[in-house]
């Protein structure tokens, strides 16, 4: 039984008076940080609890192995702190207006960290390899509209589309899209284990499960910077040593500070605390294969009957944002602004909606989690409780994550789950694709719409924004209304560093590309 | 005496290969799929199959075992699912942290059990012996990690003595060393202390009521010296055969106390390569710690044969 | 043996039974009866009220979820005595029968039993848990199936022993020498005097069970959360050791408690029994 918030609320203000004052400021004007002067040197430790899998950005996969990739390599496009994309090594470029044809202008002089210039053959090189057949990229979704790259002048690069593609630079600005030597790596070189790129760090060393090392690039193409004389990873699985290393001054920035000590860390003295909402957002999932959720009237009952602001105190102690309407979050410009849920619970609704559809009494069905995040084992009995409240007897099963995976998650055996998804791309499509349209990986829910599919294709290659925000706010609607999966809350992140690192913008998607514009005080 | 050695080396490669076959097999069979726990939420069917076989995970369970043992034996310990990095040059930056916290650990342990239990008999019956034996009891019900939690309430929250956890190598900074190893040292070593009280009580006990110590004692030489040279040194000897045995088992203890205190031993590497499903690591670890465990049996046989023929077997 | 027993009444084992028999009593008695005596249910949850110190509404406190800290605590016990008990029993079961063909037949039987047992026996038992719950997947069952086989060699050392002591008796000769079948020796003549020493040793395999079970659920590999285990409340404990320090506590207290209630009725019932084998 879940009784009323109260206490709750103290907290969620403190939570939205804190996002009211960002977005009050535009974000790189944040008080303090302007009009002082760059200071050279120092070494910036970060604290990062998972272990990066390989350095080659058309191999590793995980999202550790991107924060490395994204210091040691340059992209032609980058985001910038709210996801935007700007040309980063690429100095400016050209969009055809049928939308099939992108060329870039490269920036002069760029060398790789070996010496070797950065030419636009290296770009066509590192785009080919992306999309051999044999290349094994996780991500060639993003590269398969691609049909040919044409090397137009050492410094001109022009790509040629079968197909519009509205994402297309966020595409160029993803990490795996990093651009790498085609010289050094026809000579056998191995990227994976000793990466080598023209980005604003240099690999130094990775000590597995320990220590990720690198070093100021001197030649970096955007002179005077980086600040950092040296970087260092500090690789800590358990979250709480973590904590306890930013606590202590051992490292000084981490983004990975659980929602629980966030307090207990922004009261410490000597560090400085910023919360973003980003893209990390979590979502309940139904099996839409099985009987009473194939039902679109059962799936809207239970999506109101989760209380979300419950889950943001109880789960994340205040440090998230209810989704009431789409998974697009709102700082995004595809944010489509409907308010479709209250933050808290609306079992009348949910109970009228189970009335509709013939289960007046409810019925019985199974919540399974995955163990090992600790977020969703606090969610779990939340939701249950929820769910009871309109007659639906959910029982919990949980298991640790890789039997999870095996068991429940690939093969699609459950009847209802939770996940989370961080978006790296922050671009519109990124967060609804993979979760909408039939046959995604991480459409496990299996639901198969026509409808949404035409909907996201439409939104994904209309010709401008504007266009493709209309439609992302008509996929949203639909996606209210076919309710395949349930959105429930957008955590923030939470950053925790020393209070001498200066000019240091967080990102939205959560990356640190930042870190080259910030320095350290002496 | 040779026949012995040679009887019981073959015990034990045989019991080594038996262990490492139940290990490879029960690893193997471990549901939840490697490949996805090392891809990640987003793996295309097509990279786990790819991963898979990468790894031979694809091929039946007798090749891979056999190319695993023939790998082993050239002291190849395959890649990490994880990182792609080989699991054999971590695997050896991890024995020290163990082994520091091993043997410190069973230090205290003795530290604690040789002279209380010496003390309990020699007032046997008594109220010495009474409150010593009262407090072993109350010891060896101590969960280690509730014992551990303790410590770190107290000591490191309330008193800010001393870390909560991490490792610096010895050589580097021998301080910080002692201070991250003390608390993870108590917490194997005072519970280990339990039974070892006991069992030097007892064999305190039984050797003073000897005829040599009688013997010893009509002599006339002071009862001091009678009990601390002779007595203790003849409780000794069934002491250590036990306590070695106990090492034994505190070492595979270290699994729990490693991850507590976040110590990057040879246990925490077990947990890795479970949380983890990376097969490699996981067979690695934990066939080195059974691996130490049988050789320390293995010695205390031979020594207990060579000392004391009478007590070949192991008990217990 | 009872001869001995009788001739000198000793109040240190009586202390002991007593003691622990009590302690063991109460455990049990919230075990069974945790549904009626516990104050809330341990799965209400109320977010407002999470993290909350001792006071009279809720005796232990509250977890982070806002549950009542003594109903999980109570209803864990219950967990952990299904596993102790179905453990044990297992252990005690096959370990028997194991080592006492191995008495019995012995030879080749013999040699090849033991040396199994042997083996098994020498796998340290958190590791051999934890391999072994991972390789059968983490429940409750596969606990107990875990825990029990850890347990198997040591019984079946013990009933081995046992029964090679009692097979060297005249009666079983007699036995044989008349013609008695196989399974009539081993159930009507030696299963009955070995009883003994194996129900001891099984009072001591309770606390150790309890003891693995916790370390376990502590490590995730036991009964998984939101379900209340003393291994599982102490792990989730930890994260909130500065602010809320009695979660760490109370599930804490309760394993010591209990396997000091177990250590203490196997030692009493081992002195009862078998006055050699005191302290050992």
């Amino acid at each position: 039984m879940i009784r009323e918030l109260k206490v709750g609320r103290r907290v969620f203000l403190k939570a939205g008076a804190g996002l009211a004052a960002l977005a009050a400021f535009p974000l790189g004007l944040a008080p303090g940080a302007f009009a002082e002067e760059p200071v050279k040197g120092g070494t910036l430790k970060l604290g990062f609890s998972a272990d990066p899998a390989g350095f080659d950005p058309a191999r590793g996969p995980s999202g550790m192995s991107h924060v490395v990739i994204e210091q040691v390599y340059s992209t032609l496009m980058s985001v910038d702190p709210d996801a935007q994309p700007y040309p980063d090594l690429a100095e400016k470029f050209e969009q055809s207006a049928d939308g099939l044809e992108y060329t870039f202008h490269l920036r002069k002089g760029v060398k790789f960290h070996d010496g070797s210039d950065l030419t636009a053959e290296d770009v066509k090189f590192t785009f080919d390899r992306l999309r051999a057949k044999d290349s094994g990229y996780s991500y060639g979704s993003q590269v398969e509209t691609i049909s040919e790259v044409v090397v137009v002048d050492p410094s001109t690069v022009t790509f040629k589309l079968s197909k519009p593609t509205g994402p297309f630079l966020v595409y160029m600005a993803f990490p795996g899209s990093s651009i790498v030597p085609k010289k050094l790596v026809e000579s056998g070189h191995d990227l994976n284990s000793k990466p080598v790129g023209s980005g604003p760090f240099k690999f130094v060393s990775y000590e597995p499960r320990s220590m990720v090392k690198f070093t100021r690039n001197e030649n970096f193409y955007e002179t005077g910077k980086p600040y950092f004389d040296a970087l260092e990873f500090h690789l800590i699985a358990d979250i709480t040593a973590l904590t306890n290393a930013v606590i202590s001054g051992t490292i000084n920035f981490s983004n990975e500070i659980p929602p629980k000590d966030w307090q207990t860390v922004t009261a410490t003295p000597g560090l400085v605390g910023t919360t973003l909402e980003g893209s990390r957002y979590y979502w309940l999932l139904m099996n839409n294969t099985v009987k009473p959720l194939d039902n679109p009237k059962v799936r809207q009952a239970i999506a109101h009957a989760i209380d979300r602001s419950a889950i943001v105190t109880g789960v994340f102690f205040g440090q998230a944002v209810p989704l009431k309407g789409g998974v697009i979050p709102e700082w995004n410009w595809g944010y489509a602004g409907i308010d479709y849920f209250a933050a808290g619970a609306d079992p009348e609704k949910a109970k009228a909606l189970l009335k509709e559809a013939g289960l007046a009494d409810g019925f019985t069905t199974s919540l399974t989690m995955a163990s090992s995040f600790p977020a969703m084992v606090a969610m779990a009995p939340i939701i249950q409780a929820n769910l009871a409240a309109v007659g639906i007897k959910a029982e919990i099963k949980t298991m640790e994550i890789p039997r999870y995976w095996d068991e429940v998650w690939g093969p699609s055996k459950f009847d209802l789950t939770a996940m989370y998804w961080v978006s790296p791309l922050a671009d519109p499509d990124d967060f609804v694709t993979n979760n909408y349209a039939c046959g995604m990986a991480i459409n496990v829910q299996k639901s198969c719409s026509k409808a949404m599919d035409e909907a996201l294709a439409k939104a994904k290659s209309a010709p401008t924004q504007e266009a493709r925000k209309a439609a992302y706010a008509e996929q949203q609607k639909l996606a209210l209304e076919e309710m395949p999966i349930v959105p429930l809350v957008n955590s923030l992140i939470l950053t925790a560093y020393t209070d001498k690192l200066k000019n240091y913008k967080p990102m939205r998607t959560g990356f640190l590309k930042t870190l080259k514009d910030a320095w350290l005080e002496a | 005496m040779r026949n012995l050695i040679l009887s019981r080396l073959l015990a034990f490669a045989l019991t080594l290969l038996v262990a490492s076959s139940i290990l490879f097999v029960a690893i193997n069979v471990v549901p939840g799929s490697a490949a996805r726990s090392a891809l990640g939420i987003d793996a295309t069917p097509q990279a786990l199959a790819r991963f898979e076989a990468l790894h031979g995970l694809d091929r039946p369970l007798v090749v891979q075992y056999a190319d695993w043992l023939g790998r082993t034996f050239t002291g190849d310990f395959g890649k990490s699912f994880q990182n792609g990095v080989d699991v054999g040059p971590e695997l050896l930056r991890r024995i020290p942290v163990t082994l520091e916290l091993a043997i410190l650990a069973f230090l205290i342990a003795n530290v604690i059990a040789i002279p209380l239990g010496a003390f309990a008999a020699m007032r046997h019956q008594r109220i010495p012996d009474k409150s010593i034996s009262f407090i072993a009891t109350l010891l060896g019900a101590m969960p280690n990690f509730w014992l551990a939690t303790l410590l770190v309430m107290v000591l490191t929250l309330r008193f800010r003595l001393l870390p909560p956890g991490g490792y610096t190598p010895f050589f580097d900074n021998p301080i910080l060393n002692l201070k991250q190893m003390i608390m993870p040292a108590l917490s194997l070593g005072i519970v280990s202390s339990a039974l070892l009280i006991r069992i030097m009580r007892t064999a305190m006990i039984e050797v003073l009521s000897s005829d040599y110590i009688r013997t010893a004692r009509a002599k006339g030489a002071q009862e001091r010296v009678v009990m601390l040279r002779h007595a203790v040194r003849n409780a000794l000897a069934p002491y250590v055969n036990v306590a070695a045995v106990e090492f034994g088992f505190l070492f595979g203890s270290v699994v729990i106390i490693e991850d507590i205190f976040l110590l990057p031993g040879i246990g925490s590497f077990v947990l890795v390569g479970i949380i983890n499903r990376d097969y490699p690591v996981l067979l690695a670890s934990a066939l080195t710690i059974t691996l130490v465990v049988l050789i320390i049996n293995f010695i205390v046989d031979i020594a207990v044969g060579l000392i004391d023929p009478r007590r070949v077997t192991r008990h217990r | 043996m009872s001869a001995v027993a009788r001739k000198s009444f000793n109040w240190r084992r009586w202390r002991l039974v007593v003691t622990g028999g009590a302690i063991v009593g109460v455990i049990l008695f919230l075990a069974v009866f945790a549904p009626v005596i516990s104050p809330y249910s341990p799965i209400d949850l109320d977010v407002t009220q999470m993290l909350r110190g001792p006071s009279a509404a809720h005796l232990l406190g509250t977890d982070e979820l806002g549950r009542d800290v003594l109903s999980r605590v109570i209803h864990a016990a219950r967990l952990s005595m299904m596993v102790a008990i179905l453990a044990s029993l297992i252990g005690l079961v096959f370990g028997t029968i194991i080592g006492t063909l191995a008495a019995y037949f012995g030879g080749a039987v013999d040699l090849v039993l033991m040396r199994l047992m042997e083996i098994l026996f020498s796998f340290p038992a958190i590791l051999l848990a934890i391999v072994l719950m991972a390789s059968l997947g983490t429940s409750i069952l596969n606990a107990m199936i875990a825990i029990g086989i850890i347990f198997i060699p040591g019984f079946a050392r013990l009933a081995r022993a046992s029964a090679e002591s009692v097979l060297r008796q005249q009666y079983v000769e007699q036995a044989r020498a008349i013609g008695m079948s196989h399974f009539r020796i081993v159930t009507r003549e030696i299963l009955p005097n070995i009883v003994a020493p194996l129900l001891v040793e099984a009072a001591v395999a309770f606390s150790y069970a309890v003891l693995l079970e916790s370390a376990l659920s502590f490590l995730g590999l036991g009964a998984q959360p939101p379900d209340p285990s003393w291994g599982n409340m102490l792990n989730t404990g930890r994260g909130f050791m500065a602010q809320a320090p009695w979660l760490s506590l109370a599930p804490g207290a309760a394993i010591f408690l209990t396997v000091l209630g177990f250590n203490m009725l196997g030692d009493g019932l081992r002195d009862a029994f078998d006055p050699h084998l005191r302290d050992e």
